[in-house]
């Protein structure tokens, strides 16, 4: 029964705590699923855990056996797996978070963009993000021709991160967007513009201001540059068949960096009248007239002397609206803006990172029962291996009871000493004599 | 032996409950209303926490007497719960007096102080009661400031990239005025003020301000005309920092170069450090050249040009714009065309001079259409000195000084200190940025000097009065109870070496 006991006591511990993990993290693996071993990163350090834990339980439990009657020694066992029950859940997790030691790992590792108090509740929510992520990317670099090779998209999207094609496609396109793109941006303009602090003169400063750039590779089959003029009738992007494989000078803007493209309404800027007079003349002047205009626009902006590459300025006027779109290169280049690209480019450690949570979160949620339980397997082990303070007190007091005293003949002495004694006085001598020696 | 047992349980719960309405509470209370000191931004140093640590150092005080009295005096218990009860007593009356009789007096001469200056301070039975309350409100009015002026913090910060201005120099940070500086001894690049750094600016500003205005002198025109007459004197300390003369030539006192004497020529000169950050003449030709070139070849501009004109649109007698498309277009081109439109009668230059704030322009010039374009790129290279530097009259340089960071500086970064006003009077402020329209300022100059005195006077009750109010209120209504709990916590603990004693008895075979 005891045995029984301690099966379901230790089942109920760290085996159940390691149950909860895994069911807890199945949306960061599934998520994660061509990230190879990293969004397991979680349940394995839980399975070092509770290996550590295992282990002080067999040892201090054959200890337990081997000092059975030494209820010092098996206490003492109790006491370390206790310990080792406490430190090895909520214990080690509370030295990681009081000084503040995953978060700042996180913050350094993100520079800021994932705070230690997102991921706490919300893993799952952010793998969802990151793996998002990772599947838009497969299906920017399809449609852009990168990834083609006469395999389906599906196929793409289901062998993921696994894929080298994917991974160089990655660390590729990333390194010349962070090479000649974030950090040539020096002094404070980028901050300033990420800070919500995006004046016209840093604008300015982010556009015109000199930066330095290297050749690096970017791998790219088709740029899809967005049409400069949209309108019912020509309402596609177009597709620029170009091959970046080799040592190329490719840059990047501020825009790049944003990401999302700039819509200014125009309509609502102007009255109902004002704006049917614009159409008006837009509609009288040849489409591929007033595209070319933008084109050329286009083109003097990519010039060295002025942002050294391309933002796409542009009009759309499709179903009745009349918008100007500053776009940027990025979605044509088949990236991410900066700050997501260097998520997808650094995917499978955060991956590693997000997992952890999880299991951080059960560690907590389940250390006050595995602490219970490494309690209430040592009491039954000192119930069964300790002895018993008051029976060992007992058998103690036994041991004077069964003493067998050493038997003394007085019956010589006695008669000796009551020789001439009278029937009287001898009685009450012996008797004296009887009780003082008892 | 029960009912021992019962008794020792019940003193042992009131010994401990009695000392723990002593000191423990009073720290405790003591830090409670010490909160706002501690949360107020105002307070520096060790200052917020400055009760509570003198209300744990009287519990300290009052620790080592016990002990102290404990090996002194063994034997007799009433002694020794006397003189503890005596030194608590004083302790904790202490703050009350030093408050009261010696901190009073000092109040007093800072209130005088202060009074001389035009502010109105509620007197000191006032401070020790509401300090709580006058915290809070000035707190509120500061964090009013701060959203105003788009500040984020009260704290400032630095937003170059790796500590670094833009053309690399080095940033350097001081701690006493909470500023990021230049080795020019300006503001970095990326700095963006803190409540301290914004009250300097705005202090500096207004303050010259209006001390010219009350003497009847426009000190912007004043400034202009400094400027101006440093420029045009080739014999300037401006002109000859410039041209990098000798330090012992200049006029200044003690001048000396930041970095060496071509510090000017290498920030400013042909691929200078700080050319590279801003639209110089050269740089705009380069851009219209490209401009004209690309539109020039390309054949559907004429056409359109041509069709708008067709249409009423553009005027019929309009120069031919395409001609001037070529890679020769440059801005001396496009201002003799925009000067030789009239509209009116008047040229479209004048009118857009005009419209610049140049109402006697007959043209539009090239210093205009610069002095615009400053306004949107400019960049102070960290290396080099500003005109203003140069400027001879104290108020008047640290005006020019101000009004850069206040404008130029803080539309830059987007926390606009001093705004210019609309036709309608309207001056908006703090967040102006591609997003955002800024904030109607809701502060006149005399009413920021004002404001900015009451904080000054308020940090200085906040660090050097408010710890010990706090400190005095709680003192004032434990002192009593500190000394009744003491004695009644001694009491009680000698009830429990009595029951101790029966217990003694027992063991030795007493009475069962």
């Amino acid at each position: 029964m005891k045995r029984f006991l301690k099966i379901i006591l230790f089942l109920i511990g760290f085996p159940a705590l390691l149950g909860f993990v895994v069911w807890k993290s199945l949306t960061v693996l599934q998520e994660g699923s061509t990230y190879g071993f990293w969004p397991y990163v979680g349940i394995i350090l839980a399975g070092v855990f509770a290996l550590v834990y295992l282990i002080a339980f067999i040892i201090t439990g054959v200890k337990a056996k081997k000092n059975a009657g030494n209820r010092k020694k098996v206490l003492g066992g109790v006491v370390a797996l206790v310990i080792v029950s406490f430190v090895m859940t909520a214990g080690l997790w509370l030295v990681i978070d009081i000084p503040k030691l995953l978060p700042d790992i996180l913050n350094g590792a993100t520079s800021g963009t994932i705070g230690f108090d997102d991921l706490r509740e919300d893993y799952d929510a952010h793998a969802e993000v990151h793996s998002n992520l990772l599947d838009e990317f497969i299906k920017m670099n399809y449609n852009n021709g990168n990834l083609d090779d006469g395999k389906s998209l599906d196929y793409w999207l289901e062998v993921g991160y696994s894929s080298p094609k994917v991974q160089e496609l990655i660390a590729t396109n990333f390194a010349s967007m962070d090479k000649n793109g974030y950090v040539t941006f020096k002094g404070p303009w980028i901050n300033l513009a990420d800070g919500g602090r995006l004046t016209i003169p840093v604008l300015v400063h982010l556009v015109i201001n000199e930066r330095e750039f290297q050749d690096l590779p970017y791998i790219l089959a088709y740029e899809v540059i967005p049409n400069p003029y949209k309108t019912d009738d020509h309402p596609n992007d177009m597709k620029n068949p170009v091959e970046y494989t080799d040592e190329a000078l490719i840059k990047w803007s501020i825009l790049d960096m944003q990401g999302t493209p700039m819509v200014v309404d125009l309509g609502g800027l102007f009255s109902a009248d004002v704006k049917d007079a614009v159409f008006s003349i837009l509609n009288m002047i040849d489409y591929d007239k007033l595209s070319s205009i933008f084109t050329t626009l286009n083109e003097c902006i990519e010039d060295d002397a002025l942002a050294g590459t391309p933002i796409y300025i542009g009009l759309d006027t499709r179903n009745g609206d009349f918008k100007l779109e500053i776009a940027s290169t990025v979605e044509g280049r088949g990236m991410w803006d900066y700050k997501k690209s260097a998520w997808l480019n650094s995917n499978h450690l955060l991956f590693a990172v997000i997992s952890v949570f999880p299991a951080r979160q059960w560690l907590y949620i389940w250390g006050g029962i595995v602490i219970f339980s490494s309690v209430a397997v040592g009491a039954l082990r000192l119930k069964e291996f300790g002895g018993d303070d008051e029976e060992e007190k007992e058998s103690e007091d036994k041991k004077y009871d069964t003493y067998d005293e050493p038997k003394i003949d007085y019956s010589e002495l006695d008669k000796e000493v009551t020789k001439g004694m009278s029937p009287y006085e001898r009685a009450f001598y012996l008797a004296t004599q009887e009780r003082n020696r008892r | 032996m029960v009912k021992t047992r019962r008794r020792i349980t019940t003193w042992r719960v009131l010994q401990i409950l009695f000392y723990a309405l002593g000191f423990p509470l009073f720290v405790h209370l003591v830090m409670l209303v010490s909160r706002p000191l501690a949360d107020s931004s105002l307070v520096t140093g060790i200052n917020g926490s400055l009760s509570i640590l003198l209300a744990a150092g009287l519990w300290v005080v009052v620790i080592i007497v016990q002990l102290l009295m404990r090996a002194l005096c063994r034997k007799n218990r009433m002694a020794r719960a006397v003189v503890v009860a005596l030194v608590a007593a004083v302790v904790t009356i202490a703050p009350i007096l030093y408050s009261d009789f010696l901190l009073k007096s000092k109040f007093a001469d800072d209130v005088k102080a202060a009074e001389e200056q035009g502010l109105e301070i509620d007197h000191y039975e006032l401070q020790i009661t509401d300090f709580g309350e006058y915290v809070s409100a000035t707190n509120s009015e500061i964090n009013s400031f701060i959203e105003v002026f788009n500040l984020d913090t009260f704290v400032s910060r630095d937003y170059n990239r790796g500590g670094a201005n833009t053309d690399l120099t080095e940033v350097t940070y001081d701690p006493e005025e909470d500023a990021y500086y230049s080795p020019n001894g300006m503001y970095s690049d990326g700095f963006r003020f803190g409540y301290y750094a914004a009250k300097a600016v705005l202090t500096d500003y207004y303050s010259n301000k209006l001390a010219y205005e009350a003497e009847g002198k426009n000190i912007d025109a004043e400034l202009a005309a400094a400027v101006t007459a440093l420029e045009a004197d080739t014999n300037s300390d401006w002109n000859k920092y410039k041209r990098g003369a000798s330090e012992s030539s200049f006029s200044m006192e003690g001048f000396e170069y930041i970095t060496s004497s071509t510090e000017y020529e290498d920030a400013y000169g042909e691929d200078g450090t700080a050319t590279k950050y801003y639209i110089t003449e050269e740089r705009l030709n380069s851009i219209l050249s490209v401009i004209g070139e690309k539109f020039g070849a390309n054949s559907a501009v004429g056409s359109v040009l041509m069709l708008l004109k067709t249409m009423g649109i553009l005027p019929e007698d309009l120069v031919d714009i395409t001609s001037l498309l070529n890679k020769d277009l440059d801005i001396d081109t496009i201002l003799s065309v925009v000067n030789g439109i009239e509209i009116d009668g008047k040229s479209l230059g004048a009118t857009l001079a005009g419209l610049l704030g140049d109402a006697d322009a007959t043209e539009l010039s090239k210093e205009t259409l610069f002095g615009l374009l400053a306004n949107f790129s400019s960049y102070q290279s960290p290396t080099t000195y500003p005109v203003y530097y140069f400027i001879q009259d104290d108020a008047l340089r640290e005006y020019a000084y101000a009004k850069y960071y206040a404008t130029v500086h803080g539309a830059t970064i987007g926390s606009v200190l001093v705004g210019t006003p609309d036709a309608n009077g309207n001056e908006y402020v703090g967040e102006i940025t591609m997003s955002a329209g800024g904030t109607l300022n809701p502060y006149s100059g005399e009413q920021l000097l004002e404001l900015f005195k009451k904080w000054d006077f308020d940090q200085k009750m906040q660090n050097e009065y408010y710890p010990i109010f706090a400190l005095r209120a709680i003192a004032l209504k434990m002192s009593a109870v500190i000394v009744f709990t003491l004695l009644a916590s001694y009491f009680f603990t000698a009830l429990l070496d009595k029951e101790y004693a029966k217990l003694t008895l027992k063991t030795e075979g007493g009475k069962r």
